[in-house]
């Protein structure tokens, strides 16, 4: 298809404009990180280029407390979800059983359900569990909240992978388990590595139930951090904009990263779902 | 859709025919139990925290309850008394407009830069980088950062602006200007299915249709669009299911104020549930939130699938 001339220059020109316009709020929050106000009496406001902010934020009390605890929390979903989903989705796509069907449209439902809306069970079982202020209080609500989508992305990938080289190691006496960790997951890196990108981002940025059942400071997750600096740095913006910018470079670099993994699960996982 | 793989036992292979029958009828079970084996974990996590949590939630909405007291049965009366609640009625409209502002426009905009970068200009891959990035930010950070360019006395739009409106404050304005937010960081999401959307369709199709002299305006319009519906019906679901959950922006930008102005379900369960302590009404209101939930993403899927049937 030709596309004229005047068409390329202007898409090009709405592009960088609408780019510009999505970096503000970013440009921003750097600005007033690495900048301070210097006060003159009745003139204009003058900010000044300075590291203070981000010393202050990286001194901050706790945050690597926050840290860490987020790190656990997340990594300990990936692995639950990620070990779960691809037994499941193995067995949905690959062996008979009774149910089959059934399960498989249940946990899809789970696709829709609003983590909201369940919040008050999770409290009720955290609190029969006594599992408030305990990893496990937010590794197994974020688990079971985040297996469908992987098995959505898994069970796509098994069902397309093709049969011939399971057969061959069937009859090589091979038994189900051990050609699924040997033959089968080697192969499945790629899509894996969309639901271990995933999985980690919900758990890293999930709000809610982390802030209902992490209620001591040294058990909050990082979401929870710029809240509990808010009161902190009160009058001091420079200062919870530098812990803004922090806490968003993990979750950044992650996706500089492995940018076109990222983007693959997107439009792979969505487009077939 | 039947099995194909089953495992023979290494002695199996030299079984005479006769015993044949008898082991694959074993070999069946061994097969059904591994299966169940390979299922248990995620089923057990289902169990307890999905089906047991709609499960608690169906008989809590029938209990009168304090936050730490006993409970006792009070039949209909929470759903009756939300029927009349008029904080109800409004955060449902504002996950109304929530749905119809935040897809509307991310759609709209999703395709608009998809078709532009399609094109291949210099410079599309580093406009794709910028405008998903805010997708892997926590709404947290986002809210906070949003709130500050808000901020009537010291933030980057009053700086720009000086009579501008209070952008948070305005009861009128204040669902719309989170809806922005949510926009902000979500449009790079519906870029991309939009992007892949209109690469799928075949060049091939689309310089026939130039080759019969139709414009570009006109090939985008008859040839691209009607190809799309499958794109757009799963954008409309995703961002269905993506409105009817928001919590964190609202929570973190205005609490659901002022004056309940920008309440949406999620945080009105929030509110009623842990700040007032009322968990039975909670309850209701998240088993009507499931089923609202349940009831759209159905309709929608059929009527997507008739489209596509019909078409």
């Amino acid at each position: 298809m030709r596309v004229p001339k005047y068409v390329v220059i202007l898409t090009g020109v709405v592009l960088a404009l609408l780019a510009l316009l999505w970096l503000v709020p970013d440009v921003y929050a750097l600005f007033l990180a690495l900048t301070r106000e210097i006060g003159v009496a009745g003139g204009p406001i003058v900010r000044q280029f300075t590291l203070d902010n981000l010393i202050a934020a990286l001194g901050a009390d706790g945050l690597g407390r926050y840290l860490v605890n987020s790190l656990v929390v997340a990594f300990s979903t990936v692995v639950l979800v990620t070990v779960c989903a691809s037994l499941c989705a193995y067995a949905i796509s690959r062996l008979s059983f009774r149910g089959r069907t059934v399960l498989y449209a249940s946990l899809l439902l789970t696709l829709m359900v609003p983590a909201a809306a369940l919040a008050i069970p999770f409290f009720v079982i955290n609190k029969a569990l006594h599992l408030f202020n305990n990893y496990l209080g937010l590794i197994l609500p974020y688990s079971a909240l985040g297996i469908p989508f992987a098995l959505v992305i898994l069970k796509n990938f098994f069902d397309t992978f093709p049969r011939e080289l399971e057969e061959a190691a069937i009859v090589d006496g091979a038994g189900v388990f051990r050609i699924f960790l040997t033959i089968v997951l080697p192969n499945t890196l790629s899509s894996l590595t969309v639901v271990v990108i995933w999985t980690f981002l919900n758990a890293w940025n999930e709000f809610f139930l982390a802030l209902l059942f992490m209620t001591d400071d040294s058990m909050k997750t990082i979401s929870l951090a710029p809240l509990s600096f808010q009161g902190m740095f009160q009058s001091q913006e420079g200062s919870l904009m530098a812990i803004l910018v922090l806490i968003s470079i993990p979750t950044l670099l992650l996706y500089f990263a492995l940018q076109r993994q990222l983007e693959k699960g997107v439009q792979g996982g969505a487009l077939k779902g | 859709m039947s099995l194909e793989i089953v495992p023979p036992a290494a002695q199996e292979q030299s079984t005479p025919l006769s015993s044949r029958v008898k082991s694959r009828k074993r070999r069946g079970k061994r097969q059904h139990t591994i299966a169940y084996l390979f299922i248990t974990p995620a089923t057990l996590l289902f169990l307890v925290f999905i089906v047991y949590s709609i499960a608690y939630n169906l008989y809590n909405s029938f209990q009168g309850q304090t936050f730490y007291g006993t409970t006792v049965f009070v039949g209909w009366r929470h759903f009756s008394s939300m029927l009349q609640d008029p904080v109800f009625w409004l955060a449902l409209r504002n996950n109304g407009v929530w749905f119809v502002v935040c897809v509307g426009i991310q759609t709209v905009l999703g395709y608009t830069l998809a078709l532009l970068l399609d094109l291949k200009v210099l410079g599309g891959r580093f406009v794709k980088t910028m405008i998903f990035a805010p997708v892997v930010l926590s709404p947290v950070v986002v809210g906070l950062v949003w709130g500050h360019i808000y901020d009537p006395y010291q933030g980057l739009i009053s700086g720009i602006w000086h009579a501008s409106p209070n952008w948070l404050g305005s009861p009128q304005l204040v669902l719309l200007s989170v809806a922005t937010v949510n926009i902000w960081q979500w449009t790079g999401f519906s870029m991309l299915l939009c992007l892949a959307a209109v690469q799928d369709i075949p060049r091939e199709l689309r310089e026939a249709a130039t080759i019969d002299g139709a414009g570009y305006w006109t090939t985008a319009r008859y040839v691209l669009l009607p190809l799309l519906t499958p794109a757009t019906a799963t954008l409309l679901i995703l961002g269905l299911i993506g409105s009817l959950q928001t919590f964190t922006l609202v929570f973190v930008m205005t609490r659901g104020g002022p004056a309940n102005a920008s309440q949406v379900l999620g945080t009105y369960i929030y509110q009623k549930s842990f700040v007032e302590g009322n968990l039975g009404y909670g309850s209701t209101l998240s088993v009507v939130l499931l089923v609202i939930t349940l009831v759209l993403t159905v309709l929608q899927l059929a009527f997507f699938n008739r489209e596509r049937r019909g078409a």
